[in-house]
């Protein structure tokens, strides 16, 4: 059934590609490739992306993914706009991203007995999805064939969740804990669009 | 030109990355319990060691056996009374409210319950109305509670108000381009629960009551023996009303539980299993230990074997999930006969060849233990979380998580379900 469906996403991301490769079609395909250093309050991290999507005019519209290290490592899937303002070859653009936080987070918090102070031992330490959004200005260099060098800065927010279940050594009643994570940093993108 | 216009570009970005970086915070809360104590005088605690009314079972801990009655406690509150003349309607008739009451035994007509760090002893002659006989004090010292939270110590906890508390807290970082690499703070404390392991059937004419396999007091003729954390407290019973302190043998840290047998204790701590003689009672005896991985392991035993189940995911550490069978023929130096897999392994009882264990979410497992170098599977009972065995001759009380289950299992290969008596939810 899985392969079935793998086999039906590509056939249409193909139909869709072909689509819109056609000459005089008013959608053209772009993938936007980018690395980025992510500037928060806590530390400075690295992070890259891939967006996928169609141009039509000055709007683009697509779906990007990426690595996020800040703080906690964590796998954005979002949706993605932007428009290029002026109809110079380099030009100025306005982006706008929102999607999930998908928590990839790198140690296994799930196993390990965390100490609390105030009352408990032994949990198990669970993350949480929460969403991401990025908004900021950026700047597009035009080369051969459509490709180009692409620049943005911008605010980026991701937030995480996570529970950790102990006893409460007091009352040895059961209870979760709950972490909330509201991570905002200044982005700056260096990528490539193909 | 357009290259120079855009590295001017990125020069400025990377500039206003810093600059605009005191423009963004963090924001991480952390939402936890805070539980407040509520206070009653010790007077108007002892007052209050009667049998009240009954109150549904939340959070069961030890079971205890005595003639018709199941003595259940409810963790940190008291003793549920249940009349269980008919197994297959048990009735909770009431219940003594004894705070800080983690563990239970029974000899004659008394009863013998921690309160925090005292040992009341409550005459059961009538289970319908128990009589306080004496309170012994500070046998427990480490049930005072510690660690940041200093009770009064003129009162006595009854009870606990849960309280939720959101406080802002530090989100980490520092991990570097690649974010953090480990959890940190990744170390255990040692509370002061649970787990106790015990003893299987006493006999029919005993004066003795039954304790269930999770249990940290035991009796062993005029000798209440109860582990703390550390030590093997000894309290002298020969007048049963009138408890006395007798000595306190160190063991070290990580003690669980406790089972009696044939003049010896088999004591299982979260590093290993110890054998104490105590031909002399009221001086235990080192004879051997048995070291295994960490983890909590409770611990029963027969002529010639041991039983120790080890588990994880509880305050003893360990990743374990296993029965190990030991010969104790030479009780100076005990061997693994055999290390058998478990799905989460808890309480455990033996009741002739038919070993039965509480393999927590995989419910109760009956094993033909005539030969221990092959144990076999006879049933297994699912759909119950199970961590309390008591057997007796074909008759299993089954402490699980939503319930008190009474088995009939005289016919390994047809075991019916007597009754539940329900956790309220």
């Amino acid at each position: 059934m899985k392969l079935k469906f793998f086999f039906l996403s590509i056939y249409i991301s193909l139909s869709i590609f072909s689509f819109a490769q056609k000459k005089n079609s008013d959608y053209k395909f772009h993938s936007i490739n980018n690395l980025s250093l992510l500037n928060g309050d806590n530390e400075v991290s690295a992070g890259l992306q891939t967006v996928n999507g169609f141009q039509k005019g000055n709007l683009f519209a697509g779906v990007g993914v990426g690595l996020d290290y800040y703080i906690h490592r964590s796998v954005p899937l979002f949706a993605d706009v932007r428009y290029e303002l002026g109809k110079n070859k380099n030009k100025f653009f306005a982006y706008a991203d929102g999607g999930i936080n998908f928590q990839w987070v790198q140690e296994t918090y799930d196993r390990g007995p965390i100490f609390i102070w105030d009352g408990g031992f032994n949990g198990s330490g669970e993350f949480h999805n929460g969403i991401y959004t990025d908004v900021g200005l950026g700047y597009l260099v035009d080369m051969k064939k459509g490709g180009g060098l692409v620049l943005a800065l911008g605010h980026s927010y991701k937030s995480l969740k996570q529970t950790v279940t102990y006893t409460d050594w007091r009352t040895q009643q059961p209870v979760t804990d709950l972490y909330r994570y509201n991570l905002n940093r200044i982005a700056v993108k260096v990528g490539w669009r193909l | 030109m357009r290259i120079p216009f855009f590295s001017a570009l990125m020069t400025s970005s990377l500039a206003l990355l810093f600059v605009f970086n005191s423009c963004v915070k963090d924001s991480c809360t952390h939402r936890y319990v805070y539980w407040e104590p509520v206070y009653r005088t010790k007077e108007e605690v002892r007052a209050n060691i009667k049998n009240n009314s009954s109150k549904e079972i939340e959070r069961p801990g030890k079971i205890y056996i005595r003639g018709n009655y199941i003595f259940l406690n409810e963790i940190d509150r008291g003793i549920h009374i249940i009349d269980n003349s008919n197994k297959a309607a048990p009735r909770n008739i009431a219940f003594i409210d004894i705070p800080g009451n983690l563990d239970i035994a029974v000899k004659g007509n008394i009863l013998y319950a921690d309160l925090y760090t005292d040992l009341v002893a409550i005459d059961i002659t009538n289970p319908q109305q128990v009589v306080v006989k004496k309170f012994t004090e500070n046998i427990f010292p480490e049930r005072y509670w510690g660690n940041g939270f200093s009770q009064n110590p003129t009162m006595i906890i009854q009870d606990w108000v849960r309280k939720d508390t959101i406080v802002q807290t530090d989100c980490g970082g520092n991990g570097g381009l690649f974010g953090r690499m480990k959890s940190a703070d990744v170390f255990m404390s040692n509370p002061l629960l649970t787990a106790t392991q015990s003893g299987t059937a006493a006999g029919g004419g005993s004066p003795f009551g039954v304790g269930g396999s999770m249990a940290r007091f035991t009796i062993v003729n005029n000798y209440l023996y109860a582990v703390s954390e550390s030590a093997l407290n000894v309290v002298s019973i020969v007048n049963g009303a009138d408890p006395t302190f007798s000595n306190k043998v160190q063991i070290g840290w990580g003690i669980e539980t406790l089972y009696p047998f044939n003049n010896r204790l088999f004591i299982g701590s979260t590093t290993g299993m110890f054998i104490y003689d105590i031909t002399n009672p009221t001086n235990p005896v080192k004879l051997s230990n048995f070291s295994h991985a960490r983890s909590c392991d409770p611990v029963i035993a027969d002529n010639s074997n041991a039983f120790v189940t080890l588990r994880s995911g509880t305050p003893c550490q360990g990743f374990n999930e296993q029965l190990d069978v030991l010969d104790i023929t030479n009780l100076s130096n005990p061997t693994l006969i055999k290390t058998y897999q478990m799905t989460n392994p808890h309480g455990l009882a033996k009741d002739g060849n038919t070993l039965i264990i509480c393999d927590g979410r995989d419910g109760v497992k009956f094993y033909n233990a005539s030969d221990v170098r092959n144990l076999s599977l006879q049933k297994q009972i699912t759909g119950l979380n199970s961590y309390d065995v008591i057997a007796i001759n074909g008759w299993a009380l089954v402490v699980a998580k939503d319930g008190l289950y009474q088995y009939d299992y005289s016919s390994l290969s047809n075991i019916n379900l007597i009754s539940k008596l329900s956790v309220k939810n």
